[in-house]
């Protein structure tokens, strides 16, 4: 069938290029369309359960309002894993989804469950809400407002009235998160004194305050022909007004709101706080909707804030670069994009080099960029982006995808020249020529495609969060190297049948390969009868190195993906809980300060605490996540890092974990926690808990490489406990009710009403004034209203004591946990890890019923390596199977594998010499180069044979054949191997961080298997045949 | 880095008061294979703290130290200015080092080179713009060689200190102070009333039946008024009955009969013509009409009797409209007498224990940021409630003070009551407690970066301050600010790196 694709090609010349170049113009079109991101969409299907415990402690939380949460919802359809967090008044539920879910079917499933759950609830507990539907992925832009004239409040309100509103309404903007500044709010204080003074209970003033501030309507009268709308117009944002509110007559006299209360406008207490560069900011997080294209969101919320900034009052700047994930993605993917380009060029110039033809050049060169438009054309029909990732791929295939196109021009080079040779009478029609020699190579390309393929079809066994960050470039690989191999099938031959055919080319092309390449053919013809001769010394040699480098191999570290270089650092800080916020402040604060001082830092916001309905738990008051974007100039990343984690290091008290935007964002993905390695502890007792973790902490804090070590602040923090003495309230005649309200509303403070301030919407909360509720001794001292209106000390019918409970309890799949994480520094993950489970077996003892769970991007690393090894093997079995298609022997195909331990030695000792670290990319690229170095050997042996096949001795043939081969060998492996040069000089760049390490392993095999397998396979070949001379006939048997 | 064991703490310290005290510790270093453990020494003046680390000095050798040297007062470093730091043998100076400027502010590096072996004394003299100050460390030994150094390092390691570096608690927030004896007493807030004495309260009455005419137009509660002044007329011009008029004429008429019978029967019962019981008899009448008649005449012009004003004051009430007409007897105006006023603090039950002990009361009037002490109004406690005021649950304790005009009877106060001045009691600003599940702890700086938890029991409580019962001695340096800081360090022990050098 696919000699059909050839001489429909040959026969349709026109039509063929005419195709082509429409497939150019629409490959062009597409790529100026197709979105474009940093990597492939890696949202977790994951639904987050909100639910607001108006006033539970964490405790209460856990057993009303989780608990029920979780028991519906773990055992749902397709659901992974179950966690949760209960802390004081709030109940956070993460639903994650089996990898490939739909992100609307998980919410359909969870709102199913979580109908039969609420009603369950306890009353006063909100119905679960779901969290909008974004992924902290999505979390794409972070901008800061500052003001040098603007209260705290009025930013405040500047930014959760005007700025969040507008930017909700740019589309594709799912949520806006508001933190920092003083959020405004009416407050009416009562002070419980001029209360008594005045006879005044709490119940009489909560009923004026709910009452107060409300338009009541008329109805409406006819009169004059028209309708006129009745309406009263209590409604006030006045200060004065509403404290002039009667609240109840005292004999004749008035008493009003202002007569028992202060009523001012403030803040309500503090659950978070933003700085930008150590000032007060408001900081806004910016979260996208899945599938909405991050560069032109960027683009239009820019534009929304430029138009913004011209109505804000003078003096208020919106600071839209703290962190923008759009940069990022630009950044990389220019670098992936310079990458692939400089490759292409180095390509261009090795083929003119070998070819010195530009016609030939020309020829083969137009396989990439058809090849790599069907790639991207592919990608988008499969709706996929443009990322990193596929990029990348296309980045390590630039190489290969022009070795289909040079197998052919070259034989077709040949037979046209051979043709041309020959008496007139006697030539074929150029046409036929092209056919034939392209026919002649066809099986042998379509054999080293279909190889290379299936040696990166492992790749897609991947699953998970690798799977789909890797899935894209295996896409793109595949894709582009099918498109070229049709590439060489069809324009490759047509292409040659009107530019190759002209006598005078053929004639003027005679005169042969440049001199380098002479002397290398020189060099070669006279070095291979000598390496003919020391069989032994040089197959010995080849087995050291093969046994030094799988010596090698086993000591290498193992990895998951290769860190990224984001340009951002997310550091998370963490204090000791129950910390005032302020007090987190101050702290932090020193951290803010540390990072201003090395130069490379841009810019230093930070956010403290957490933002109202907010997934993204820091912690409490006590976590800070601080966002660094730097810009690298003299020193090294690690250099600048190591100036970092030296600075945080002083700030006592507080202890920091460094990550990066992203980077932080997958772990959470992978492991709930954002560090790299996550120990997790499960059992019942919080403070077994963390009584075994911190022993742990203690334990592994020794192991080399174990950096960012932090045990979850999982201890109780400070209550005061009001507890009713119940005889003392029947005494006094209050009811436990009443007892609850006055708890809830003078110490707590409750919303009572709105205040509307030109159409904006503040809340009226009615609570007892500060020195009324501000400690333990004021609250024994405060008043409570007795049945009779009297008022009495709390003390009195109240015990306050000062206790401690938990703040916060996590929990994963319906059991308590608590998670020691760590990072590795200059140490491969997988050994430290290896350390610390050592360590932990053998030292430390796990109480009954509590169990370890090891998680983070190790865990992830190792399925996948593991993965990966069985699935290698299954493509190396099929490789074999397809030689021994090919070669119908099994010492053929056997000898044709001997590539692979050829690759590994250059493989293993490029990666030893790199970064040490046989990551998921680097085993990836391992897999490739056994199928890249594979066809170098099916090159020869095939030639072997055939040569054979024509009569000529072994040794003939070994040495023509050899010969006749080293040219289209030298430049597939050289085209091959130096488009990966720029990968692996940019290596560092964001957006290589993750292809680098298998272009590096391709790069290093691709040397080592080319130059032996010029010499290695020649002598077994020889050898093998020389024991067995009647092979020659063999050979001729099977000649077509 | 892992520092901060303690190895000696003078007692010195705490004789001295604050004055010159010093504290030795020794430091660890990552490298103690290559270098001997550095000792650190803190030491005290008036107001500056000499902190440095400093290897055990042995004879010629030079050896490096870093002084950070700290203000007091605000616990700030000291960032201009020069140190000279001087060794001394039995008061001769055996060597002279200086370092002008610090190396990051605060610190200030020096290299000593002893000459000899023996006890040395270490000698800061710092000289700045605003600040000439000095202290020294006693008695450091200086080794003959690097072997004795070794083996002599003497470590004794105080449970339980916590580090913190000097330049954390310079960035921070953060104050010691040195916890001497002082006076102070207790303070309860409290609500109440101020009133007026019930006996400065006086009642105006009608001395006649008739019709009120107010005979001032500012006759209104809070007028002023003084003693005599026409307050009201009770007129009967008009009225059928009950007329004072008539009464009055019957009154006049009546005096002036009798007056005619005491002068005539005056010279007759001389003559011996009326008799002595009969003249008596005639006194007794004259005495009864002219009294009547004078009560009558006093404030009678026309037909009004004039009611006046029985002292000076100010009004609080009035009873009656004008023109109303009043029964005789009826009470017309409440008048507050005297500039005397009260204070009545409503105590609740539970510091019944500090009721004896109550002895005067500051007192703030909401919506006025002034406070008022009862003794500088010239008050004195005049009685503290025995009982329970019926209804309110709380005890009632009175002040009585002078009122000059600024205060408004019935007015609602804020109040904190005093009881008698305790004295040598070691207080505390309120800042430097901290609390956990009902027990108290404060932070004691043991050695210049190592400080110590110490629980505490606290008294009472006055304003910011509070006295500590026990767990503190007199000399000891007490975090008074930043205390928090202190705990997050102790609770995320993350081990801080200790390179001042940077």
């Amino acid at each position: 069938m696919l000699n059909r694709f050839i001489s429909f090609s040959l026969q349709n010349r026109v039509t063929v290029l005419i195709l082509a170049a429409l497939l150019l113009v629409a490959g062009i079109l597409v790529v100026r369309d197709t979105d474009v991101d940093v990597f492939p969409d890696l949202t977790a299907p994951s639904v987050a359960v909100m639910t607001d415990s108006h006033n539970l402690a964490s405790e209460e939380v856990e057993k009303l309002v989780t608990f029920p949460i979780e028991t519906a919802l773990n055992g749902a359809t397709g659901v992974r894993r179950v966690r949760s967090v209960s802390m004081a008044g709030l109940s956070m539920v993460w639903v994650d989804f089996a990898w490939g879910t739909d992100v609307y079917q998980a919410r359909q499933i969870v709102n199913e469950k979580l109908a039969s759950v609420t009603e369950r609830l306890p009353v006063g507990v909100s119905a679960p809400v779901l969290d909008p539907q974004s992924s902290i992925m999505g979390e794409i832009m972070l901008i800061g407002l500052t003001s040098d004239s603007l209260s705290a409040f009025d930013l405040r309100t500047l930014a959760d009235r005007q700025v969040k509103l507008r930017l909700l309404s740019v589309s594709g903007v799912a949520q806006v998160l508001v933190m920092g500044g003083l959020p405004k709010e009416y407050q009416v204080l009562a002070d419980p004194q001029r209360m008594n003074y005045h006879h005044v209970t709490l119940q009489e003033l909560i009923e004026t305050c709910q009452g107060m501030n409300r338009n009541p309507s008329g109805g409406f009268i006819q009169e004059y022909g028209q309708e006129y709308v009745i309406r009263g117009m209590s409604r006030t944002s006045d200060i004065g007004e509403i404290g002039n509110s009667l609240v109840k007559m005292n004999g004749s006299f008035p008493v009003t709101i202002g007569d028992v209360a202060d009523v001012r406008t403030g803040h309500p207490p503090k659950i978070g706080d933003a700085f930008l560069n150590g000032k007060p900011a408001v900081i806004m997080t910016i979260l996208k909707q899945p599938h909405v294209n991050t560069l032109k969101l960027t683009a239009s919320i820019d534009q929304a804030l430029r138009e913004l900034q011209t109505t804000l009052p003078s003096g208020v700047k919106i600071n839209p670069g703290i962190f923008r994930q759009a940069d990022f993605i630009s950044t990389s993917v220019n670098n992936v994009e310079s990458v692939l380009s400089e490759g292409a060029l180095f390509v261009t110039i090795i083929l003119f080099l070998f070819l010195l033809n530009p016609r030939t050049t020309f020829i083969s060169l137009i396989a990439i960029p058809l090849s790599l438009l069907v790639a991207i054309i592919t990608l988008r029909v499969l709706g996929l982006t443009l990322n990193t990732m596929s990029l990348g791929g296309m980045a390590i295939a630039i190489g290969i995808l022009v070795d289909d196109s040079i197998v052919d021009v070259e034989n077709v080079l040949k037979r046209l020249r051979q043709n041309n040779r020959l008496p007139a009478d006697q030539k074929n029609p150029p046409i036929k020529v092209i056919y034939n020699a392209s026919l002649e190579i066809r099986s042998s390309i379509i054999q080293a495609t279909l190889i290379i393929i299936i040696a990166f079809a492992p790749l897609f066994f991947l699953s998970g969060m690798e799977g789909r960050m890797l899935r894209p470039l295996g896409i793109t690989f595949i894709v582009s190297l099918l498109a070229s191999l049709l590439v060489a099938l069809t324009v490759t031959p047509v292409l040659a049948s009107f530019l190759l055919t002209a006598p005078r080319q053929l004639n003027k092309s005679e005169r042969g390969d440049n001199p380098f390449v002479q002397r290398l053919n020189l060099l070669y013809e006279k070095s291979l009868p000598h390496a003919l001769r020391l069989k032994k010394p040089v197959i010995g040699f080849s087995l050291v190195l093969l046994l030094v480098s799988l010596f090698l191999l086993s000591r290498l570290g193992s990895g998951f993906l290769p860190e990224f270089n984001e340009g951002t650092l997310t550091i998370t800080t963490t204090t000791f809980p129950g910390i005032s916020i302020e007090q987190s402040n101050e702290i932090a604060n020193q951290i803010d300060l540390a990072l201003l001082s090395i130069p490379e830092v841009e810019n230093v916001s930070r956010r403290t605490g957490r933002a109202e309905a907010n997934t993204h738990i820091h912690g409490g008051g006590n976590g800070s996540e601080i966002d660094v974007p730097y810009h690298l100039t003299d020193r090294t990343r690690q250099q600048f890092l190591g100036e970092v984690r030296e600075k945080l290091s002083k700030v006592q008290g507080i202890s920091v974990s460094i990550g990066q935007p992203l980077g932080h964002r997958i772990d959470h993905i992978l492991s709930g926690t954002r560090a790299g390695i996550a120990i997790k502890i499960f059992g019942n007792d919080l403070n077994t808990l963390y009584a075994t973790a911190t022993e742990i902490k203690n334990k592994i804090g020794s192991v080399d490489g174990l950096v960012d070590l932090n045990v979850e602040q999982l201890v109780d923090v400070p209550q005061i406990q009001i507890k009713p003495r119940r005889d003392m309230l029947a005494k006094y005649g209050i009811p436990v009710n009443q007892f609850n309200e006055f708890v809830e509303v003078a110490l707590g403070g409750e919303k009572m009403t709105d205040v509307f301030e030109n159409q904006i919407n503040f809340d009226l909360v009615l609570r007892y004034d500060e020195p009324w509720r501000n400690s333990i001794e004021t609250l024994e001292n405060t008043y409570i209203d007795t049945y009779d209106g009297q008022k009495i000390p709390l003390g009195m019918v109240a015990d306050v004591v000062s206790a401690s409970g938990p703040y916060i309890i996590q929990r994963e799949n319906v059991q308590r946990r608590i998670v020691i994480s760590a990072n590795a520094s200059g140490r491969d993950v997988g050994s430290t890890v290896n350390d610390v489970k050592a360590i932990i077996d053998r030292e430390v003892k796990l109480p009954d019923n509590y169990h370890i769970e090891y998680g983070g991007q190790f865990e992830s690393a190792k399925t996948a390596t593991r993965l990966l090894l069985l699935a290698t093997v299954l493509a190396v079995l099929i490789i074999f199977l397809i030689l021994y298609r090919e070669f119908r022997e099994m010492k053929l195909a056997s000898i044709v594998l001997l590539n692979l331990p050829l690759a590994l030695i250059g493989g293993v000792f490029a990666l030893w010499f790199n970064s040490g670290i046989l990551s998921i990319p680097a085993i990836i690229g391992f897999i490739t180069l056994f199928g890249i170095a594979t066809r170098n050997g099916i090159l020869l042996v095939s030639r072997y044979k055939h040569l054979m096949a024509e009569g000529n001795s072994v040794v003939q043939a070994v040495k023509a054949g050899s010969s006749d081969r080293l040219n289209p060998i030298l430049m597939t492996a050289l085209a091959s191997g130096l488009a990966l040069v720029p990968m692996i000089l940019h290596a560092d760049k964001p957006g290589n961080e993750i292809q680098s390490p298998m272009a590096v392993v391709i790069l290093g095999g691709l040397l080592t298997s080319t130059i032996m397998n010029l010499y290695i396979i020649p002598i077994v070949f020889h050898w093998i045949h020389k024991e067995h001379p009647t092979s020659k006939n063999k050979y001729q048997d099977q000649l077509p | 880095m892992r520092y901060s064991c303690l190895f000696l703490l003078l007692p010195a310290m705490i004789i001295a008061g604050c004055r010159n005290s010093q504290s030795h510790s020794v430091q660890t270093t990552e490298d103690s294979d290559h270098q001997p453990e550095k000792l650190s020494y803190t030491v005290f003046s008036d107001s500056c703290e000499y902190f440095t680390e400093i290897a055990p000095m042995v004879k010629g050798a030079p050896v490096r130290a870093l002084v950070h040297v700290t203000r007091l007062t605000s616990y700030m470093p000291v960032m201009k200015g020069s140190l000279v730091v001087t060794l001394m043998e039995n008061g001769l100076v055996t060597g002279t080092v200086s370092s002008v400027k610090p190396a990051v502010a605060g610190i200030y590096p020096v290299t000593l080179t002893p000459e000899k072996a023996g006890k040395v004394s270490l000698v800061f003299t710092f000289t700045g713009e605003e600040l000439k100050d000095s202290a020294s460390v006693k008695d450091l030994t200086v080794f003959e060689d690097q072997e004795a150094a070794r083996q002599a390092t003497p470590i004794a390691e105080i449970p339980g200190a916590i580090t913190f570096t000097k330049e954390m608690a310079w960035k921070v927030d953060f104050k010691v102070q040195c916890i001497v004896p002082s006076d102070m007493r207790n303070t309860i807030k409290v609500s109440g009333e101020l009133l007026i004495p019930p006996a400065e309260l006086t009642v105006v009455t009608a001395k006649s039946s008739g019709l009120l005419i107010y005979q001032k137009p500012t006759l209104v509660p809070g007028a002023r008024i003084q003693r005599g002044a026409s307050l009201f007329a009770i007129s009967s011009q008009g009225l059928t009955t009950r007329n004072s008029d008539a009464a009055f004429t019957g009154v006049k008429s009546r005096y002036e009969m009798s007056k005619a019978a005491y002068d005539r029967e005056k010279t007759l019962v001389e003559e011996q013509i009326v008799s002595r019981k009969q003249f008596a008899e005639t006194v007794s009448r004259f005495k009864t009409d002219s009294a009547q008649y004078f009560a009558f005449l006093n404030g009678f012009t026309g037909n009004r009797i004039q009611i006046t004003a029985p002292g000076d004051g100010f009004v609080t009430q009035l009873f009656q409209p004008n023109g109303a007409y009043v029964e005789e007897g009826a009470p017309l105006a409440e008048l507050a007498g005297s500039d005397r006023m009260l204070l009545q603090a409503a105590l609740p039950q539970r510091y019944q224990d500090e009721l004896p002990l109550i002895q005067s009361a500051s007192f703030r009037i909401p919506g006025n940021e002034a406070v008022y002490e009862t003794e500088t109004l010239g008050g004195k406690i005049i009685a503290k409630g025995g009982a329970v005021t019926p209804g309110s649950q709380f005890v009632p304790v009175t002040f009585e003070f002078t009122n000059k005009g600024q205060f408004i009877a019935g007015a609602f106060a804020e109040i904190y009551l005093h009881t008698t001045l305790l004295h040598n009691q070691l207080v505390v600003p309120i800042a430097a407690l901290m609390e956990e599940q009902g027990t108290y702890y404060v932070y004691v700086q043991a050695a210049g970066e190592s400080y110590l938890k110490k629980s505490v029991k606290p008294g009472t409580f006055e304003g910011s301050r509070v006295n500590i019962l026990s767990g503190l001695e007199p000399g000891d340096r007490v975090v008074t600010k930043g205390a928090v800081f202190i705990k997050a360090a102790a609770q995320m022990k993350g081990v801080p790196s200790h390179d001042h050098e940077h």
